[in-house]
């Protein structure tokens, strides 16, 4: 049976390429899918500015988060931290103190930016001040002056000297505490090349008064005496830290210390890495079985012919899944070679987005390559496999039928798989409609259009006649007698029809409900989050954050009625116990409380925002409520930066399921995140003033300050910017797998346009023109594309019409009609050039010479 | 010539055993009032080494007998027995194995497998079987059917006379007790299907091939040692040493018999589904 599988491949070529091109990318696909994942495990951020130190300690950048009983330690969940930890400087000497320990170097981190003419620049999209003494830590020896060591002298890489245009010698403006000063260059380092930025390095005794942070350490570098296995190290350091939240890094590792929101990405990365190689495992199989099923169905009576001489179901059906096999194999490690190339891709994409940070390195190792063939060959023989019962079911019979006869599709397996995928699919719109709550809804909603795609799919026959029936009227009347021909075919052979409806269903079905989930998503994101935000203008700082004076500069503007520094973070409440946030922490927003009424739109049930200031938080009343809190009660909190803070109750308001967030008074929040300060301010104008006068008039006021930029409403850093990066990777990820889907529907559209030679021949021998078959198959394509759109479409509802009403409290998902509209004409378009390309070098064979092909 | 097995099993209630025999045969299709009755209780027995033709009008049940007959179908009562065996309850795949030991096929439309070439398409059931193949045998077989040097042509390079003796060769490859051809001349040119015709007849007299050949044409017909006359699903008549003229003469009059009844209640046009009329000479 397998030599008469490799003999048919190589006779029937062209029929086995939809099956190879499926295969062949879907492996590619997995594979970038698996190096995806194998980067968010690993997580490897080379050293630069830590290189040259073998072992790191930092903070631990991620939080096990306790659960009601302290005592169980089970299941329990580790999410990364928002901030950066910081550590005590007297940690040096116990460091120093470990045996084998020759030297301990503290880093320290301030946000520093040089100036030309008044404006930033940067080398890079970090520019951070660190003391002289971390210099010893990475490839900066000097190469040009000597070391800072007065209280305004810096030295500057060679790149950031360049573009600011300064030499040794020269005094240099600095914004550092978000105030500008002059410092002299006292000397040069060489450019950081490896992962660009700029780097300003003070004297020692300096450093604590650059920054918020500057007292503290970022992480500490240890050299180690000669001989000591720096493994063995690592270990027993671990040992002693044991429960504490330090981390002790070695090699690749040790760049999460420069890097601590790398860590962050992990929690993303690897959902979507498996989220996307499982669509396309699925989108593989689901080709796969369409062209297979074509091809059994084509070759009908050679298969009877085959079970008359006395082949065996069970032959019949391990020559279909040999067949597969070798298409697979070959084009499953063929897909080695699209993987080379997608994976990285992907990744620069995805880190451009801002899901992973840049600096983590991609890994794509053989056990990626390993991964992804086996895969890809496994789904084709899964596929295969199903498929060729349908195979084995043929009537020996059929073998003395002078044509084919349409089979019976109605089978008892067909049915029950289509009714449990149905109950799938309704189940996951109850569980997302009754149970899910916020952006998380998602997560149950994606799954189902691939339930109720698998669903129609099974039972598309009857849905292909019974649709194409109502379609039959229109039809008629816009052809004519080729439409009477047309009308015919989709009555005659809805099976076969069936065949290319389904996997345009399937690309509509996606395309539709990924594009909408994620415009829904955003939507949702910004109307809760954002939209009670009533600002005119958004001052946003480029170089570390504003000063508390500011703000106090802003407000005095003429014009302004209200204006507060907007901080953003996240974290957790510690006591009393709240089980609401586990896994994803709380957001935080942190505003000044003599504003924040004006300006956040929150008018609190109880209590008064004006509270806002020192420790002081307003919670959303449900959550009071479960925790048993009320206005004027203390409450701890669990920073973004691992530190606790109690603080006061001073009002409750009411929040969106699963879009609640914690307002914070900004002086508290901005000192528990990485820089020390807010980054935003938000400006409301007067009653009657126009939000581009304010824009107008803040923008003068605050020329004066070194990297604020003015923009309206739409510039705020809210969490919507996460959804936001989320979105355009969703954009991203589902566009591939649209794509995917497409060369797939359009090599079964071709192949079931090939398959109708002989039929076509007969036709124009009896007297139909080519012109006129054109046309006709042309009508049917058009309904073919239409059956899809409304299949896909209804696909597509049953997803999102859930989702919608959890986010948006409405049925209908927003965004642009245009996506809908796109599907619409690209499923058309792709169906009619699928269809009539190849038809057309059909036509092109003299009809009799047509007639008399093998089917 | 084509070195067939003799079979003498003689025993089993002092009558001769017959290749094949069927039992008060009734096939019925569909159910409650579309229910078609395609065979009425046919009863038969044909002898090893014998070549029979059945004729009969369109609808007539001629491929229903050829299905029940040959182990493709079930009858819906009665019983068919097969080089000795009873059919009857056999699965799907223990009919599959009866069919590769004992019977071979000749269709209309040939039914090669395109992809094979020529001595691969004969060797298929010996494949399909599992048996060690015989290439002595095959290229014995092949040299009969007289393409000796088409041996590693695919069917598609082959005429249409040329494909049916490729298929008669893989009927009798692997020595079958009864070899089933159905309208094996339907597709072929008058020329060609004599040619087709004295060969399937050679390997009769020479090596005592039983042979049961569905066909329309009376001329084929007059190749067998003897034709049944299938009507309504009845057997309604037997010719011995036929001539194409008697088996003509007859036709037309039993068509002429059973057509005027039709015309009341259309009987063979609910069985006739598919099928054409090809190329009578009469």
């Amino acid at each position: 049976m397998w030599q008469l599988a490799l003999r048919t491949l190589r006779y029937r070529k062209a029929g086995f390429i939809a099956t190879f091109i499926a295969v062949f990318l879907g492996s590619g696909l997995v594979i970038a899918c698996a190096g995806l994942m194998e980067t968010g495990i690993t997580v490897a951020v080379p050293p630069q500015r830590l290189a040259a130190a073998p072992v790191v300690v930092s903070g631990q950048q991620s939080y096990l988060v306790p659960k009601e009983d302290p005592n169980d330690l089970k299941d329990m969940k580790t999410v990364a931290l928002a901030e950066r930890q910081w550590l005590d400087p007297e940690m040096a000497d116990e460091l120093a103190s470990v045996d084998g320990v020759e030297r301990v170097v503290a880093e320290t981190n301030v946000a520093a930016t040089v100036l030309r003419e008044g404006r930033p620049v940067q080398a890079g999209p970090q520019s951070l001040g660190h003391a002289w003494e971390s210099a010893q830590l990475g490839p900066f020896a000097l190469v040009e002056g000597d070391e800072p060591t007065r209280d305004r002298d810096v030295v500057l890489d060679a790149a950031t000297a360049n573009l600011a245009g300064v030499k040794v010698g020269d005094q240099v403006d600095v914004v550092t505490n978000g105030a500008a000063d002059s410092f002299r260059v006292t000397g040069l380092v060489p450019a950081a090349e490896q992962d660009p930025q700029s780097l300003l390095f003070f004297a020692d005794s300096a450093i604590s008064d650059l920054g918020e942070h500057g007292g503290q350490v970022s992480s500490f570098g240890l050299f180690l005496r000669p001989g000591v296995d720096v493994e063995a190290f690592q270990e027993s350091l671990e040992d002693r830290f044991a429960g504490q939240p330090y981390s002790v890094l070695i090699e690749d590792d040790r760049g999460l210390a420069e890097h601590p929101e790398a860590v962050g990405g992990r929690a993303q990365l690897i959902p979507l890495a498996a989220v996307f190689g499982g669509m396309a495992v699925f989108i593989a199989m689901f080709v796969v079985s369409s062209t297979l099923g074509l091809s059994i169905q084509q070759r009908q009576k050679e298969i009877a012919s085959l079970r008359a001489i006395g082949g065996t179901p069970a032959q019949v059906r391990r020559m279909i899944i040999g067949e597969a096999f070798f298409v697979g194999v070959i084009a499953a490690v063929l897909g080695c070679l699209p993987g080379i190339v997608i994976g990285p891709l992907m990744f620069e994409l995805i880190s451009e987005a801002g899901v992973i940070s840049p600096v983590v390195e991609y890994r794509q190792g053989f056990f990626a390559y390993l991964i992804g063939p086996v895969v890809a060959l496994l789904s084709a023989l899964l596929a295969a496999r199903i498929t060729s019962s349908r195979a084995a079911k043929v009537n020996p019979v059929e073998a003395m039928a002078e044509a084919s006869v349409q089979r019976k599709w109605v089978t008892f397996p067909r049915v029950l798989f289509a009714v449990l995928f149905f109950l799938i699919g309704i189940g996951l719109f109850i569980v997302t409609g009754a149970f899910m709550t916020g952006p998380v809804a998602s997560a149950t909603a994606g799954p189902a259009v691939m339930a109720w795609a698998i669903g129609l799919a099974l039972i598309s026959p009857g849905l292909t006649k019974v649709i194409g029936r109502l379609f039959a009227a229109p039809v008629r009347a816009a052809g004519g007698v080729v439409g009477y021909l047309a009308n015919n075919n989709m009555r005659l052979r809805s099976v076969r029809m069936a065949a290319a409806v389904t996997p345009i269903m399937l690309a509509v079905g996606i395309a539709l409900s990924n594009f909408y989930i994620s415009t829904t998503q955003e939507a949702a994101a910004f109307r809760w989050f954002a939209e009670d935000l009533r600002t005119d203008a958004v001052v946003s700082s480029s170089t570390g954050g504003f000063t508390p004076e500011v703000v106090d500069q802003v407000r005095s503007v003429e014009g302004v009625e209200a204006a507060t520094r907007y901080v953003t973070s996240a974290g957790w409440i510690d006591k009393p116990y709240d089980g609401s946030h586990v896994s994803s922490p709380w957001p935080m927003q942190g505003v000044d409380g003599e504003s924040a009424a004006q300006i956040t739109g929150i008018t609190p049930v109880e209590g008064d925002l004006a509270g806002l200031t020192g420790s002081t938080a307003g919670l959303p009343v449900a959550q009071a409520t479960e925790i048993g809190v009320g206005v004027g009660d203390k409450v701890t909190l669990r920073l973004g930066d691992r530190e606790q803070a109690e603080v006061t109750v001073v009002a409750l308001y009411e929040a969106k399921e699963g879009y609640e967030t914690l307002l914070v008074s900004a002086d508290l929040l901005a000192e528990h995140t990485t820089t020390g300060l807010a980054q935003q301010i938000l400006v409301k104008g007067a009653p009657g003033a126009s939000s581009e006068a304010v824009m107008a008039a803040v923008g003068e006021r605050v020329a004066s300050v070194p990297g604020a930029i003015v923009g309206d409403n739409s510039s705020i850093v809210t969490f919507a910017k996460g959804t936001e990066t989320q979105t355009w990777v969703n954009y991203l990820l589902v566009g591939l797998i649209t794509g995917y889907t497409l060369i797939s529907v359009a090599n079964t559209l071709v192949m079931a346009t090939a398959s109708r030679k002989r039929e076509l021949g007969v036709q124009r021998l009896i007297g139909t023109t080519p012109r006129q078959v054109m046309q006709m198959l042309a009508l049917e394509a058009s309904v073919v594309a239409a059956i899809g759109i409304v299949l896909g479409t209804f696909a597509s509802i049953a997803t999102l019409m859930p989702f919608s009403i959890v986010v948006l409290d409405r049925p209908l998902p927003a965004g642009p009609v245009w996506i809908f509209l796109a599907v619409v004409v690209g499923a058309f378009a792709l169906t009619l050039a699928a269809t009539l390309l190849p038809a057309r070098k059909i036509l092109a064979v003299p009809s009799a010479e047509a007639a008399r092909a093998a089917d | 010539m084509f070195g067939g097995r003799r079979r003498d099993q003689h025993g089993g209630n002092g009558s001769a055993p017959a290749a094949v025999r069927l039992d008060s045969v009734r096939k019925t299709y569909g159910k409650g009032d579309s229910a078609v009755e395609a065979l009425r209780g046919v009863d038969i027995a044909l002898d090893y080494g014998s070549f029979t033709a059945v004729m009969g009008p369109s609808g007539s049940g001629k491929s229903t007998f050829l299905q029940c007959a040959a182990g493709l179908d079930q009858p819906t009562t009665g019983a068919v027995i097969l080089d000795g065996i009873d059919l009857t309850g056999m699965s799907e795949v223990q009919l599959t194995e009866l069919r590769r030991e004992r019977v071979g096929f000749i269709f209309q439309s040939f039914n090669l497998l395109p992809a094979l070439t020529v001595e691969q398409n004969v060797t298929l059931p010996m494949k399909l079987a599992g048996r060690k193949i015989d290439r002595n045998r095959v290229a014995d077989v092949i040299r009969r059917v007289g393409l000796d040097q088409r041996r590693s042509h695919l069917p598609g390079e082959l005429s249409g006379g040329q494909q049916q003796r490729v298929a008669i060769a893989r009927a009798l490859v692997s020595e079958p007790a009864v070899v089933f051809a159905d309208e094996p001349t339907g597709a072929l040119d008058t020329r060609t299907a004599l040619e087709v015709l004295d060969l399937m007849r050679e390997s009769v007299l020479v090596s005592g091939q039983t042979i049961v050949m569905v066909t329309h044409d009376p001329v084929a017909a007059s190749h067998a040692d003897s034709v049944i006359f299938l009507i309504d699903g009845q057997i309604i008549g037997q010719l011995k040493h036929p001539t194409a003229e008697a088996v003509a003469e007859r036709m037309t009059h039993l068509t002429a018999m059973v057509e005027r009844p039709q015309r009341s209640f259309s009987l063979s046009q609910a069985q006739g589904q598919g099928r054409r009329d090809r190329g009578g000479n009469y």
